[in-house]
């Protein structure tokens, strides 16, 4: 999933200056899961927001929504009687949603009320860390299940580096050393041979080095007398 | 809406009771009963602040008697959160507060609504660079 924070708070009512009608839109899928914009998130933010207005003597007024999943367009189109009339949407979701919220709403602007980190996963409540590098050309099966891109500091394809030190990162003695993990993982899964096969360098064209990526399944696409 | 908003869970309730079988003066505040302090979230306490209450003080179970395990944990990352909030956005962090108490413990219940009075009349109405810190 994604993993996204909130932006600060102060950094936010920056960001609304001169606004008078907000929709705060938030997102039930990663966002969600990461506590950083689901529907209590909205809730929360929504009412600082009101208090910092009331507070302040601001005429403001601010609604919210939660959207099923803020990166399609089919969702996305639903909200479209609450974005009415609006100055501007302060989205909650990731940097997709914030895109797909202004793509669907071109004359008001999306504001992103989160930073979006990187893909990862919850390893206890509260607790999101990076797993996936999206390299676009997966080497899991060849490293127990542990990825080389996103968890090695250096991104090393072959092996640790000379800094690895008691399982631990030289980068970051609080990070794991990747390949410590991928050699423990291969052993208990009784594939020690993968050790030696040799990673060539990566194309990373696929990484998005190449520029924004784009996939088509074709099987999924539709002909124009289906639309 | 008063100047003090009490949000208190069931089980804490009796002592508010007892405070009053007992003749003890119980300042003025709006209670509201909930069925945990968990329930009570950040957007809770600071939409209490904004339609009219000075402070807001939560009220929960002693630790580890929580009936839902863990609901006065939770009560207490939410008004850490409010009082973040607050502080963010220019106001003090001393209106929204959270006390545990056992159900026998109405003096203690008693002390911190006083306090939360208190507050409520140094703090005045929520009012961004007026009266708050």
């Amino acid at each position: 999933m994604i993993i996204a924070e909130r932006k600060d708070l102060a950094r936010l009512i920056g960001m609304l200056e001169g606004r008078r009608s907000i929709l705060v839109a938030g997102c039930r899928s990663c966002v969600a899961v990461c506590q950083a914009g689901g529907e209590r998130e909205v809730a929360a933010l929504a009412e600082a927001l009101r208090l910092h207005a009331a507070a302040g003597g601001l005429e403001r007024s601010i609604e919210t929504v939660t959207v099923e999943r803020q990166c399609e367009k089919e969702w996305t189109r639903e909200v479209a009687p609450m974005v009415e009339g609006k100055d501007a949407i302060l989205s909650l979701a990731c940097g997709v949603g914030v895109q797909v919220m202004q793509e669907t709403f071109p004359d008001v602007q999306a504001l992103p009320g989160l930073n979006t980190s990187n893909m990862g996963a919850p390893v206890e409540q509260g607790v999101y860390e990076e797993r996936c590098g999206g390299c676009g050309d997966c080497v899991l099966h060849l490293t127990g299940g542990i990825c080389p891109v996103a968890r090695c500091s250096k991104s090393l394809l072959n092996g640790p580096c000379g800094g690895s030190q008691g399982g631990r990162c030289e980068i970051d003695p609080e990070t794991p050393c990747a390949w410590d993990m991928i050699y423990r993982s291969l052993l208990r899964l009784g594939h020690a041979e993968l050790l030696e096969v040799n990673i060539p360098p990566k194309d990373w064209t696929p990484s998005g080095h190449g520029g924004p990526r784009r996939i088509v399944r074709k099987r999924a696409v539709l002909e124009d007398e289906e639309t | 809406m008063s100047n003090v908003v009490m949000l208190i869970c069931s089980a804490a309730l009796g002592a508010l009771e007892l405070a009053m079988e007992n003749g003890i003066a119980v300042p003025n505040a709006a209670v509201v009963e909930v069925p945990c302090s968990g329930r009570v979230d950040e957007a809770t306490a600071l939409r209490a602040l904004r339609q009219g209450a000075r402070t807001v003080l939560v009220v929960g179970c002693l630790a580890g008697n929580c009936r839902f395990r863990t609901g006065n944990h939770e009560a207490h990352r939410n008004v850490d959160e409010a009082k973040s909030v607050l502080r963010q956005i220019g106001l003090s962090p001393d209106r929204v507060e959270m006390i545990e108490v056992a159900s026998v413990q109405y003096v203690k219940l008693v002390d911190a609504m006083r306090t939360m009075e208190e507050r409520a009349e140094r703090l005045g109405p929520v009012k961004l660079l007026e009266g708050d810190a």
